[in-house]
């Protein structure tokens, strides 16, 4: 890789006609590069650690060189604005131009490896090359190109490796094959995610570092959040943010993301039983606040089902977290007996606007205008369809008892919460009747009574084998146990009931989404 | 190297993925060398081929579109086809 | 490194070659990967300037280490394989 062919005999060869793009709209020919007396071409690649190393050592070199008149123009085998990036990384200002497959002018130029350099004179003519990074051999090229240019050139420092291979250059290798390769690129990445287990099952965006970065944003990525279980592998807001990415969300989701995962981390959540159980129940995040409008949260029509990327994502991103980061995947850690599509993923939007009461957020003690994310542990929901009740008396009924075998038809009573989704149109009948939310679950609490006698099937609790066959047993230890949000679209009179999480202690936890940003502590 | 991907694991907790199980001897397996077109990576590899084979092995040859690029998963799948076992060179 | 994790996960024993330089880099990648005990055998850097000679001798001291990795002579000790670099 050595060979320098500036002792090369033979009549000089042209320059050949460069097929590259450059920054400006305007073609970049040999003649505009070599007007000034002489052109440096600087042939790299971005996945080539000599190229880079040749940008960075030759890069200060440049405005010098320009001068006296010597036009420097890294080439790169490579999209341009890849081209542009790294070149910036690498500190190197003068000129960039970038090749597309098949790399014709690389094939002109007759590379084998990269980082070539080729001295063009005035006339056109290829005045030295030098093949990878030697020293030497560039340091006699710069001679040359001085000694072309009547001016003493500045040349790089010994430093070492004074002697560095280059790697191959794209256009060794077959035309057809180098644009095949171009195309499929993109699969290959999908695959690749599978391939690693980053997925949960579905395709995955993967996350370059690019992405990272954009998802970040002004934070911190070695903040950490804390250890995930059941792996505990550390939350860096960077992993959180690949997460995020892995899930497909938008940069504007993060603050709902890593808000969803300090909730989830609260040690009152208890993740990692959630995380280990044989249970179904995922973690069900709740949203509240202004922040469902500024990114496109759903919480009307199919508020509960696919349809909307904040949605679908943010719910996402917190599994992967656990799945991922935390190392709970179905079939190893993760050992629920059947799961439930929510672990994939289920954030909800409250339907704020359409409710008769105050929101789950103000309920817990904030702001309206707050924005909030609250994590419930959460079986899959239940349908209750009711259309024909009348009152409000008839419907809490019929609400209240679909939730009676949720969890269990006789483990009563339970005291970890069922989260009742009341639709519009049912919530519109509460407000007809001026119910308040407290009134509701009283209501729903007071309804769900049966005679210990009838509970004595299957498994039995302590309440119930200690309480005469007559006595009533409620469902729920208390009214507190009775979640009720709104959410869904303005026609239909279907609610759901999610039944809860049990026998790990599991409290609900709500954290505010971030402010102020960035995060860094 | 290519740059890689942000991963969301923490690689000091992630529990370690098990290797293939490993045959007692090559004698009369079938191994293929895999060229990832850095210089000298041919030459090295004949070596290896060449010691191999005295060592009773099937051996055969293939190379890798852009060493840069984890090889695409259609060679992969061409390979286990192919062999029992891989050497992979010459990374330099 | 990704071309031996993918082999290792469909039941394939690979060993990868590569100069000693290398090593740092393939042992993050292999944790990376989820896959900490894939294989690399290393040679001394660098092998552009050697003779053929040179580069057989570098294969004939190698080899037995190649041989290690694909069968059942190897001892997991570190992480990401053993760094044999081969003075001679």
């Amino acid at each position: 890789m050595t060979e320098s062919d500036l002792s090369r005999v033979g009549a000089p060869l042209p320059a050949p006609a460069l097929s590259v793009r450059g920054l400006g709209p305007a073609e970049v020919t040999v003649a505009d590069l070599t007007a000034g007396g002489g052109a440096l071409l600087l042939f790299v690649s971005e996945e080539c650690p000599t190229s880079a190393m040749a940008l960075r050592r030759l890069g200060p070199l440049c405005g010098a060189w320009q001068e006296a008149g010597l036009t420097a123009t890294a080439v790169f085998e490579d999209p341009l604005e890849v081209a542009v990036r790294v070149a910036r990384r690498l500190g190197w200002q003068a000129g960039v131009a970038a090749e597309d497959p098949p790399y014709r002018t690389s094939r002109a130029y007759r590379l084998v490896s990269v980082p070539t350099a080729v001295l063009v004179d005035r006339a056109g003519t290829i005045a030295g090359t030098v093949t990878g990074w030697d020293h030497a051999a560039l340091v006699a090229l710069i001679g040359r190109a001085g000694a072309l240019l009547g001016a003493e050139l500045a040349i790089p420092e010994a430093t070492e490796p004074r002697l560095k291979p280059g790697c191959s250059s794209k256009a060794a290798i077959d035309p057809e094959l180098a644009a095949a390769i171009s195309v499929q690129a993109g699969t290959d990445d999908v695959e690749e995610m599978f391939e690693r287990g980053w997925t949960d099952g579905l395709p995955v965006v993967p996350p370059t570092p690019d992405r990272v970065e954009a998802m970040l944003g002004s934070c911190d990525g070695r903040v950490s959040l804390g250890p995930v279980p059941p792996d505990m592998g550390e939350a860096t807001l960077e992993r959180v943010a690949a997460c995020a990415v892995l899930a497909g969300c938008r940069p504007a989701y993060f603050p709902v993301v890593v808000a969803a995962a300090q909730a989830a981390l609260d040690p009152a959540f208890n993740l990692h039983g959630q995380a280990v159980t044989t249970q179904p129940a995922g973690q069900l995040v709740v949203v509240n606040g202004p922040v469902r409008e500024a990114i496109g949260l759903n919480s009307g029509m199919g508020a509960l089902g696919p349809g909307f990327r904040a949605n679908l994502t943010i719910g996402r991103a917190l599994r992967l977290l656990v799945t991922l980061t935390g190392g709970g995947m179905p079939g190893r850690l993760d050992r629920a007996t059947q799961g439930q599509m929510g672990k994939v993923g289920f954030c909800v939007a409250e339907n704020e606007e359409v409710s008769p009461w105050e929101p789950l957020h103000v309920e817990r003690g904030f702001r309206p205008g707050q924005s909030v994310v609250t994590l419930i542990g959460s079986d899959a929901p239940l349908s209750i369809s009711d259309h024909r009740s009348r009152t409000p008396e008839d419907l809490a009924w019929i609400l209240a008892w679909a939730a009676a075998s949720a969890w269990s038809t006789n483990w009563w009573p339970l005291e970890e919460p069922s989260v009742f989704v009341i639709c519009p149109e049912h919530a519109a009948m509460f407000r007809a009747a001026g119910w308040t939310k407290q009134q509701l679950r009283r209501f729903m609490f007071d309804a769900v009574h049966k005679p210990a006698a009838e509970l004595r099937r299957g498994e039995t609790t302590p309440f119930v084998h200690a309480a005469g066959p007559a006595a009533q047993v409620p469902k729920w230890a208390s009214p507190d146990s009775i979640v009720l949000i709104v959410a869904g679209g303005e026609a239909g009179r279907y609610s759901a009931v999610l039944g809860p999480c049990t026998g790990m202690g599991s409290q609900i936890v709500s954290r505010e989404v971030g402010s102020p940003w960035p995060l860094t502590t | 190297m290519a740059a890689d991907y942000v991963s969301p694991f923490d690689e000091r907790v992630r529990a370690a993925e098990p290797l293939a199980p490993r045959p007692a001897s090559i004698s009369g397996r079938r191994v293929m060398l895999l060229d990832i077109r850095k210089n000298r990576g041919a030459e090295f590899l004949d070596r290896i081929e060449t010691l191999l084979q005295a060592a009773g092995a099937a051996t055969a040859r293939t190379t890798k579109e852009i060493f840069s690029k984890p090889a695409a998963l259609a060679l992969i799948g061409d390979i286990t086809g192919q062999a029992d076992l891989v050497v992979e060179a010459l990374a330099d | 490194m990704h071309d031996l994790v993918h082999l290792e996960r469909r039941g394939i024993p690979a060993v990868g070659i590569a100069t000693a330089p290398f090593a740092d880099e393939a042992i993050e990648q292999a944790r990376r990967l989820g896959m900490p005990g894939a294989r690399m055998v290393y040679i001394p850097h660098p092998v552009q300037l050697l003779t053929d000679d040179e580069l057989n001798a570098r294969a004939d001291a190698v080899f037995p280490d190649v041989l290690a990795a694909l069968t059942g002579g190897w001892s997991d000790g570190s992480p990401g394989g053993t760094a044999t670099a081969r003075t001679k």
